[in-house]
């Protein structure tokens, strides 16, 4: 309900855009994502653990989570809020009596579950403002024997002892916006004891070709007739507002042309955060209808495995740029991967409940059409912005029908 | 500056070629190439028509011409049906115009490059330029070196998959077989009938290509249209080809201009969204209809000035309604532009006879491009002339960024004694809101756990900052009362800052036995009123309160430091039930509010001071500090 500074897709206009995002829907601000612990844009390739330093990026997202009427939409998605306290009690036999480190712990709800399990012990570490707020909750509900709230950053927080579970709730748009993986990584990496638990256990990103006809035209013919007039000279502007940057909204599962392909996924046990520099992957996709292709859309999901089991290793999407000349390899056919362990999935998919996440999409200015079966191919890669650190790049190119494409675009 | 954030299109040669450099890089036919490249970075990239954007190919160049500048270098080239030359040709007379600060379709010169990209509009007489282009000496290239002439796709736009063919090869390939015409459709039939790998393709061999990872096909066939390209280049420009330096003046003098021309890219592209929004709050829309085209006999005829007239929306509703002059006023050089050119567009709307287009009311509608303080300038404009003022200049809360002022000044320059302003009343109003429409409830059970530290903490922040956003009648917990009212007919520029002292009461829907409430702040909402004076035939009323339906502007929500417990009943057994309100302060009748809005100093922006004082039963009053919001 409250007021958030940020960008929402242009749609936001000399008449004071701070206050016109919460009522166009999500501002992308809404749910800005700390890189602060990425170890720093620039020094993120030494493995070792040095305490990058805290930059003005860093503490704008840290202010943007002060403001409270962000952790109220986290809060208020009961897939999310839902699917970690299911996770947590899940795993209340490992919990109980350990120790547990949550990672940007916002209000400290997650904390608060981990004490319910029968943590022994709960550092909830945030870096922005909301971190007093956490411990005035903790302390209204007879938790602050269990719960120790730290403000500031894991680099900074001083935490005397190993961990045995990390919590952390770090997605952001299209998994790795803003993410706050990097300082689970650090957290990991410092504190956590061999055979540890890190809720949730593995991340996906994923890819597909979307047909959206609804959302192209009504961005497009609005202007056509406005109370009876031709404004068709907005055109123009209005599909260079409309596509030219990543939009963020939900859309359904039929609006998905095939099956999905992973762009990356995770292992947040083995993940570096070298890796999270860039990521780059080759698909293909054949249309299992025949429909206009109007862009892609990302979407995640998480899962939320116990310690003991292994890893998953066999999906392998990620590609050194070096090797984008090589052939395409296989593409997912899978939604998911197989379960077996009935661990818990927090997914962000068109199909599933929707989420703050939603999805993100990215349209062109001019649809494809496809025929059924028609191939869709070509490579994408997600970098940081060097214009802005806190930004993304999105290099997407694609092939069809003989006719190929580059599309570059920015998350802000 | 080579590369061009959200631009889509063909994959290209330059691009492909960073991929592969490293592969590449001991086949030395691409020395020249990368030596350049690591010069000059810009250099990979082509040189938009119009501004000094670099775009890595030819589709996201023409996209960007065709949406910035109005330039659809396709739909041109077919409605004169071009051939390459002639295409050619297109390229090197549009950049010569732009050179000159004239527009390529009408030939309008203006005295700086800003203004000429401010001013577009779709082909109006494509004869003429085709005449234009009879003339051989456009077969020169304008630019040295211009990239776009090698690599604009000669085929419709339906096969460019570009790559990089290396043009030395070509120039001593062509010189070789002394062909200066080759036939570009047997090059394509070729390349597609026997898919053979690029190499093979009839280019004997020597053509160095950039593979990237299209399919061949695509790459034989944009390689046929490349070395058209290129012939087409070396035998146009003497070899040129080989110096491979870029006329650097002409850079330099695109770098110099680009930060100018973002600014008013950006200023048009941020101001886009409203303008939807605008337009499609029905509220405002159906309003401002009503007033306009329910009032013919107001408009029939008349003299109408449109102050910011955004799309020019109700411009073209004042003409509609009869108008025989409409003036719009628009600050923002590209929506000025836009509201020209939907003018234009829909200039049949003013044809009172259904057929003849020379008989058409056209001219009606002038869009003038600057503030309305500026157009004293203007000959055709005299003092006092004006029968109608038009403006839609509210603002948040009425006065957040509004044009008020503007509308003022307009008003004293160039209405006529008597003349008509609509709307000629806006109206500012108060009332007392409940707990229901902050955030507490919700804080106050979190997954069974307490939260109500944040709730209080939302609250506390809310006291300092007005939070603008669509509040709920049933949310009131007192009668609204009016705030203030402005005539905009009589009112002084001064009287746009105000103070106002009013008093909320209880909601009179509340019975006299109902227990205390919580009065947690006030909201602010405006209405603007058509009144009878002006619009005689149908008046209107253009309300953003809580009891109408929602409009763009919302509301503009006021907190208190801490609520005001009221007891409603007007006093009716006012002692027992003072005894059952559990409260440890006297609950009050009423709130004493003094309200100040003045224009900031930081531009357009307002502040709000809100005095509060809670008048208790037995005439008791409670005061709490001054709270200052400011709305920016």
């Amino acid at each position: 309900m409250y007021p958030t500074h940020g960008l929402s897709n242009g749609h936001h206009g000399e008449r004071g855009g701070t206050f016109m995002d919460k009522r166009l829907g999500s501002s992308r601000r809404d749910r800005g994502r700390s890189r602060a612990s990425r170890g720093g844009p620039r020094d993120s390739r030494d493995l070792e653990l040095k305490t990058p330093p805290c930059t003005d990026f860093d503490k704008a997202y840290f202010n943007s989570y002060a403001h409270l009427g962000i952790h109220e939409e986290m809060i208020k998605d009961r897939v999310r809020t839902d699917t970690y306290k299911a996770a947590i009690m899940q795993h209340q036999t490992y919990i109980a009596g350990k120790v547990v480190v949550d990672v940007g712990c916002g209000t400290g709800i997650l904390s608060i579950f981990c004490a319910q399990a029968g943590a022994k012990r709960v550092y909830a570490v945030d870096a922005s403002d909301i971190a007093v707020q956490a411990g005035e909750v903790v302390k209204a509900n007879n938790l602050s024997d269990t719960i120790i709230v730290l403000h500031g950053r894991v680099e900074d927080v001083q935490i005397d002892e190993e961990v045995d579970v990390i919590i952390s709730e770090w997605m952001g748009y299209m998994l790795l916006y803003e993410s706050m993986l990097g300082s689970v990584i650090y957290a990991r990496d410092r504190w956590l004891k061999p055979g540890g638990l890190i809720l949730p256990s593995n991340a996906t990103l994923y890819l597909a070709p979307v047909t959206h006809p609804d959302r192209y035209n009504d961005s497009i013919d609005f202007w056509r007739n406005v109370y009876g007039i031709d404004m068709s000279a907005m055109l123009p502007l209005a599909k260079q507002c409309a596509f030219e940057e990543p939009s963020v909204e939900t859309i359904a599962g039929e609006n998905v042309l095939t099956w999905p392909h992973v762009v990356k996924h995770m292992d947040c046990y083995t993940v570096t955060t070298h890796e999270l520099e860039s990521v780059s992957t080759r698909y293909r996709f054949k249309s299992m209808m025949r429909a206009p292709l109007h862009g892609f859309a990302f979407w995640f999901d998480v899962e939320f495995n116990g310690p003991t089991v292994s890893p998953s290793s066999n999906v392998t999407a990620t590609f050194p740029e070096s090797s984008s000349n090589d052939h395409p390899i296989d593409y997912c056919q899978r939604k998911k991967r197989p379960n077996p362990n009935e661990a818990l999935v927090l997914s962000t998919a068109p199909e599933d409940p929707p989420t703050h996440w939603q999805q993100t999409l990215i349209y062109f200015y001019e649809p494809i059409p496809l025929e059924q079966d028609q191939l869709i191919e070509g490579s994408v890669t997600l970098s940081q912005s060097k214009e802005n650190a806190r930004f993304m790049n999105i290099h997407l190119e694609y092939t069809s029908g003989g006719r190929s494409f580059v599309k570059e675009s920015v998350m802000r | 500056m080579s590369k061009t954030v959200g631009q889509e299109g063909y994959i290209v040669a330059s691009e492909s070629e960073e991929e592969s450099r490293e592969e590449e890089e001991e086949e030395e036919n691409w020395d020249d190439w990368r030596d350049e490249d690591d010069e000059e970075e810009a250099s990979s990239g082509l040189l938009c028509l119009f501004c000094d954007q670099y775009f890595g190919s030819c589709n996201p160049l023409f996209d960007h011409c065709a949406s910035v500048h109005c330039f659809d270098f396709q739909r041109v080239k077919e409605a004169l049906s071009l051939d390459f030359y002639g295409s050619f040709k297109l390229i090197n007379y549009v950049r010569s115009q732009v050179a000159a600060n004239i527009c390529w379709s009408c030939d309008r010169m203006f005295p700086s490059n800003d203004e000429l990209l401010t001013h577009l509009h779709e082909t109006v007489d494509v004869k003429n330029i085709k005449q234009k282009l009879d003339d051989d000496t456009y077969l020169k290239p304008f630019l040295q070196e211009d990239s776009l002439l090698y690599n604009f796709d000669d085929n419709g736009g339906e096969d460019d998959c570009p790559v990089v063919v290396d043009k030395e090869e070509f120039a001593v390939e062509l010189n070789t077989l002394g062909v200066i015409s080759i036939d570009c459709e047997n090059f394509l039939d070729e390349a597609t009938s026997t898919s053979m790998p690029i190499d093979g393709c009839g280019l004997k061999g020597d053509a160095s290509v950039s593979r990237n990872d299209l399919d061949a096909m695509g790459s034989a066939k944009k390689a046929s249209i490349d070395a058209a390209n290129v012939r087409a280049q070396i035998g146009l420009s003497n070899g040129k080809d080989k110096d491979k330096k870029h006329n650097s003046s002409s850079i330099n003098l695109a770098a110099n201009s680009v930060r100018r021309v973002n600014d008013s890219y950006f200023g048009a592209y941020s101001s886009f969204g409203i303008h939807r929004e605008m337009l499609s709050d029905k509220v405002r829309m159906e309003a401002y209809s009503q007033a306009i085209l329910g009032n013919t006999s107001l408009f029939s005829g008349a003299v109408v000035m449109d102050v910011g007239c955004g799309t020019g929306i109700l411009s073209l509703f004042a003409a509609r309604a009869g108008a025989s002059k409409v003036i719009g006023v628009e600050a923002s050089g590209k929506m000025a532009a836009v509201a020209t050119q939907i003018a234009k567009d829909n200039h049949l709307w003013f044809n009172d006879k259904p057929n003849g287009s020379d008989n058409q009311r056209g001219g009606i509608i002038e869009i003038f491009h600057g503030m309305v303080e500026e157009l004293d300038g203007s000959p055709q404009l005299h003092p006092h002339s004006v029968d109608i003022l038009l403006s839609e200049w509210m603002g948040y809360c009425l006065l957040y960024e509004s044009m008020l002022s503007s509308v003022l000044y307009a008003r004293d320059r160039w209405l006529k004694p008597g003349g008509a302003i609509l709307p000629d009343t806006a109206t500012i109003f108060a009332a007392g809101f409940g707990r229901g429409a902050t955030s507490l409830q919700f804080w106050d059970n979190i997954y069974g756990f307490d939260m109500s530290s944040i709730g209080n903490e939302l609250v506390e922040d809310a006291a300092r900052n007005p939070i603008v956003d669509v509040i709920s009648e049933s949310d009131l917990v007192t009668d609204p009362v009016t705030l203030q009212t402005f005539d905009i007919i009589s009112m002084k520029h001064e009287e746009v800052d105000f103070t106002a002292s009013v008093e909320l009461e209880p909601s009179s829907s509340l019975g006299a036995n109902e227990s205390a409430i919580k009065c947690y702040g006030v909201v602010l909402w405006f209405e603007t009123g058509f009144t009878s004076r002006v619009c005689r035939e149908t008046p209107a009323v253009l309300s953003t309160s809580p009891y109408t339906p929602k409009t763009h502007w919302a509301q503009t929500i006021l907190t208190f430091q801490e609520p005001i417990t009221m007891l409603p009943g007007k006093g009716s057994n006012i002692n027992e039930r003072l005894h059952t309100a559990e409260s440890d302060v006297l609950p009050a009748e009423k709130i004493h509010l003094r309200v100040s809005i003045a224009r900031a100093p930081e531009h357009r922006s307002v502040d709000i001071s809100l005095e509060v004082a809670a008048i208790c039963f037995g005439g008791k009053t409670r005061t709490y500090p001054v709270q200052i919001f400011n709305l920016s």
